[in-house]
Order: structure tokens, then sequence, then C-alpha cells
């Protein structure tokens, strides 16, 4: 993967998701997708090793901590977010090779696993970091808010994939080695 | 030793991962720092893209309003009548206490002290929203001002007002525009955060004035005295103070407030006048709907609206008072 032009994206997503991303918004801003989750599962289904995957996907996961500070108590914590994307970009890999990856299913499919074990995560470990603020009936209305979060993205996700696919030779260009073999 | 091959992918990502728990555990300021720089690093190109999504968001809502039935529409005429007697009778009432009160605002206003509200209003512009829908926050960008001050005031730049009177350039009027929310504690140059009333950690002292309608009158209690049951006048109209915390959508709400003070929905509330901040009521919206508290029948549970509409912010001001000492100057 070419990891510079991948950070300009990683950049220009994270813009688009702060600012128009939130058009897409519903009841008020209680769900939006997360355009970010639907790229880190473009980046699962494209490079060839599971470390490129979990690192890409980190790297996107710490750019929506970053940006995001409201939920459970007065800031939340940096770095939860950056962990569950690497950890949901694993899994997405390795269940990858089960699933024909051109089918929009399967886009579908892996991008509402990937948000809802990603946000499911992040949701408990940031109620967990600030048990203080939060009690449980926050905490199960969060959990609700993340499967929504998971579901509408995961329809969404047809649409930021084909828009990302001219990227594809740009950003996982073949390695010399496998074009000699053809 | 050969440091160069030791840095593999794999080490990578394992001190990613390494560094993500620890950043999770240090003490939220030093995290603050990082959130700061990317959100100066975000603003120069989200400012643009805000100028889009908060444009086509209100073009989209004026498209989608919703008409009024017959229903409303005749309850809407018959209150503009009654509002127009009202009119009337007040005006007659004007007319008199204006000549006794023109005479004293010239003196005072030729001779007497200058008064105004004891703070600058800091324009400022929202140029990024939260990457993630938990918190209602927003991101300012209010200039290069080291002032601002955690949990000052936030309020709407634009104002209503009657559209056959001229208002001059630069006018800001303070107690027109509508209460946002406060500045959260990480506050720097260029960008602030402002946490909205909608937000599920925001809490504020709110003050709620109870609507007199001539057609629907109310018996309230008199709580301070012995508690007989009275019409509820102007002059027993005292405003009722209580506690209100985001809903983490799109809400205010104030718990426990005791159903003895009859609140309605209509009622106007008022973020509290502490004193630190603002020395004023700034409005906030009014009351949606009054829920009975299920676990003690004694309380209500109001659900405000805010009066501003959160989705299409873009100008707002931020109060900072004139007579406190300011954070990171000098």
């Amino acid at each position: 993967m070419r990891w510079v032009l991948f950070l300009i994206l990683a950049y220009a997503l994270t813009v688009l998701q702060t600012t128009v991303g939130h058009l897409l918004a519903v009841r008020h801003g209680w769900a939006s997708p997360d355009l970010l989750a639907a790229a880190a599962v473009f980046v699962c289904l494209h490079v060839r090793t599971a470390t490129d995957a979990m690192l890409g996907a980190w790297i996107l996961g710490m750019l929506a901590d970053l940006t995001a500070g409201g939920g459970t108590s007065a800031v939340t914590a940096v770095g939860p977010m950056a962990v569950t994307y690497a950890l949901a970009a694993s899994l997405v890999f390795r269940i990858r090779e089960m699933l024909f990856q051109e089918r929009v299913t399967t886009w579908v499919l892996l991008t509402g696993l990937f948000c809802a074990i990603a946000h499911g995560l992040w949701v408990t470990g940031q109620v967990l970091l600030a048990l203080r603020h939060v009690g449980w009936d926050d905490y199960g209305a969060m959990l609700l808010q993340a499967l929504a979060i998971a579901g509408y993205t995961a329809i969404l996700t047809p649409i930021v994939h084909l828009a990302l696919r001219p990227l594809t030779r740009v950003l996982f260009p073949i390695p010399e080695s496998s074009r000699s073999r053809r | 030793m050969d440091f160069r091959s030791k840095i593999t992918r794999r080490n990578v990502l394992a001190a990613a991962m390494l560094l993500s728990v620890a950043l999770a555990l240090v003490p939220h300021a030093l995290t603050e720092r990082l959130r700061d720089v990317t959100h100066l690093a975000l603003a120069p190109f989200a400012d643009g893209s805000m100028y889009v999504e908060t444009t086509l968001r209100a073009r989209l809502q004026a498209l989608g309003g919703r008409g009024l039935s017959p229903r409303e529409a005749d309850a809407l005429r018959s209150r503009v009548e009654e509002l127009e007697l009202v009119v009337q009778r007040l005006q007659t009432r004007s007319e008199r206490s204006r000549d006794i009160a023109r005479t004293a605002t010239n003196f005072r206003y030729n001779y007497g002290p200058l008064e105004d509200l004891k703070c600058e209003l800091i324009p400022a512009r929202v140029v990024a929203l939260e990457s993630l829908p938990y918190g209602q926050m927003r991101v300012l960008n209010p200039g290069q001002s080291a002032r601002l001050l955690a949990g000052a005031p936030v309020t709407t730049r634009q104002i209503v007002h009657d559209c056959s009177k001229a208002l001059p350039k630069r006018l800001a009027v303070v107690n027109a525009a509508y209460f946002l929310g406060t500045l959260t504690e990480e506050t720097r140059s260029f960008t602030a955060r402002l946490r909205l009333v909608t937000d599920r950690e925001f809490r504020l002292r709110a003050r709620v004035r109870r609507r007199i309608d001539a057609q629907h009158s109310r018996l309230v209690r008199d709580l301070s005295g012995d508690a007989a049951e009275l019409m509820l006048t102007p002059e027993n109209n005292r405003p009722i103070d209580a506690w209100g915390q985001g809903d983490g959508v799109a809400r205010l709400v104030l718990p426990k407030v005791s159903a003895l003070h009859e609140i309605r929905p209509g009622d106007y509330v008022y973020a509290y006048p502490d004193g630190a901040f603002a020395e004023i009521e700034l409005y906030i919206g009014t009351v949606e709907r009054v829920e009975p508290d299920h676990q003690d029948r004694r309380y209500v549970t109001v659900i405000v609206a805010p009066a501003a509409d959160m989705s299409t912010l873009r100008d707002v001001f931020i109060l900072h008072p004139l007579t406190l000492q300011t954070a990171g100057s000098g």
C-alpha cells in the first residue's frame, strides 16, 4: 500500500466526515454514517497482509478518535477507537477469503460487522473509562446508537466503495515480483 | 546492531497499539493537545465543507417544510386575532408611559453613565462537527484570540426582528440571540470546542418562565407561602429554576421539577444568569412536553426544544466577560 497517498485519503475522508458527512445524519444527528469505517473495510479487502489492514484501520480509527470528543464523559479518551478499528480489521481480513470480494452484499455485511464490533467495543471501552459519569441506561442507549450507526453505514457502503474504486490501482499497486510471474 | 531492520510493519503496528492504550490512560489534558492539533490541521479545508453542509441543509429544510393543517391554521388565526387585541391594548397603555419614559431616558442618555452588558462578543465560525455522532460538539474558529475562557456561553449571531424596522449596522443584541452551549475546557488559539445544550454531558442551571395565556389560565400553588391554589398572573409568575441536561440527540431535559409549578408546553426556558459570564438570561427555547416522573409523582420531567437550529449552525458569538481575568493572556 502507498502510505502517503493513504494518509492524504484518510485526511480527506476525515474532513468529509466532520462536515458534509452530517448531511446524511438521521434523527437530529443520532445516527450518521461512519465513512472512515467504510474506508477501513475497503482497505481490508484490497491489502495483501493482515498487518497492512490493521495499520490502515488503526490510522483511520485514530483520526476518528481525535475528531470526536463527546459522548460518555466530559471528554472521551483518545486511543480506544484506533484499537477497536485495528481489531475489527484483523477479523474482517481473516474472513474476507470466505466471501466473494466483488459482491455488494459482501461489502455491506463486512462493513456492518466491522462497525458493530468497532463501535460496540469503543462504547464499552469509553463507558468503562468513565464509569463515574455514565450510568447503565446511557450505556444501553449508546450501544443501540452504535448498532444503528453500523446498520446505516453498511447500507451506504456500496457508494463509498464505488467512489474509492478508481483509487484502487494507485493505493494498492501490484508488486513487481507478482507482475513478472504473470 | 541494525535498527532499521527492526522497524518492520509488525513492530510499527505493535507500537501503535501500545501508543493507543497509553493515550487512553494518560490525563485528558495531554490528549486534548493532540485533538487541538488535529482540529488546527482540519480547519482550513473543513471550513469550506462546513459552508456547503450548512447551506445545503438550510436549503433542504426550507424545501421540506411541512404545511399547516386546516385546524392548525384556524388556531393560528384566532391566536393572531387575540394577539392583535392585546397589542392594541398595550399600545394605548404604552403611549402614556412612553412620554414619561422619554424624558427620563433622554436625560440619562445625555448625562448618565453608559450602561451596557459587561461583555465582549467574539465572533466565531463553526468549522467542523464531530466525526462520530455520540456527542453534540462543534469545533469553532474564533480567530487568533487567546482570550477565550472555558465555560463561556455561546449564542447564535443571527437575530429575528421585525422586518419593518431598520437596524443599525454591527448591532448585536445578546438577549435576542439563542443560547447554544458553552465552551469546553480545551480552548486554544484558533480553535475552541463548543458543547451544545443537547449534548449528553451538558449540564446547566435553567430558568423556566411560564407563559400567561388569556385563553388557558392555570392554577398554581404558592410554594413560598401556605401552598394555596391561585391563578397565575404576571404578579405571582415567579421564575422556576431547575437543573438541565442534554438528551444526547436534540433536546434539553429538566428532570425532577415540582409538578406544583404547572409547567406547560410553550413555556420559555432560559440559561440561569450565573453572573460569572452573563448577567442576563439567555434564551434557550420552549417547553416541548412535560412528562410525569414515574418514580415520584410529585415531580415532572420537562423536555425543552432549543430555539436554535443546531444542524445549520454556522456563525456564533462567544460571550467574553470584561470583568474576568483572561486565561492564557499575557
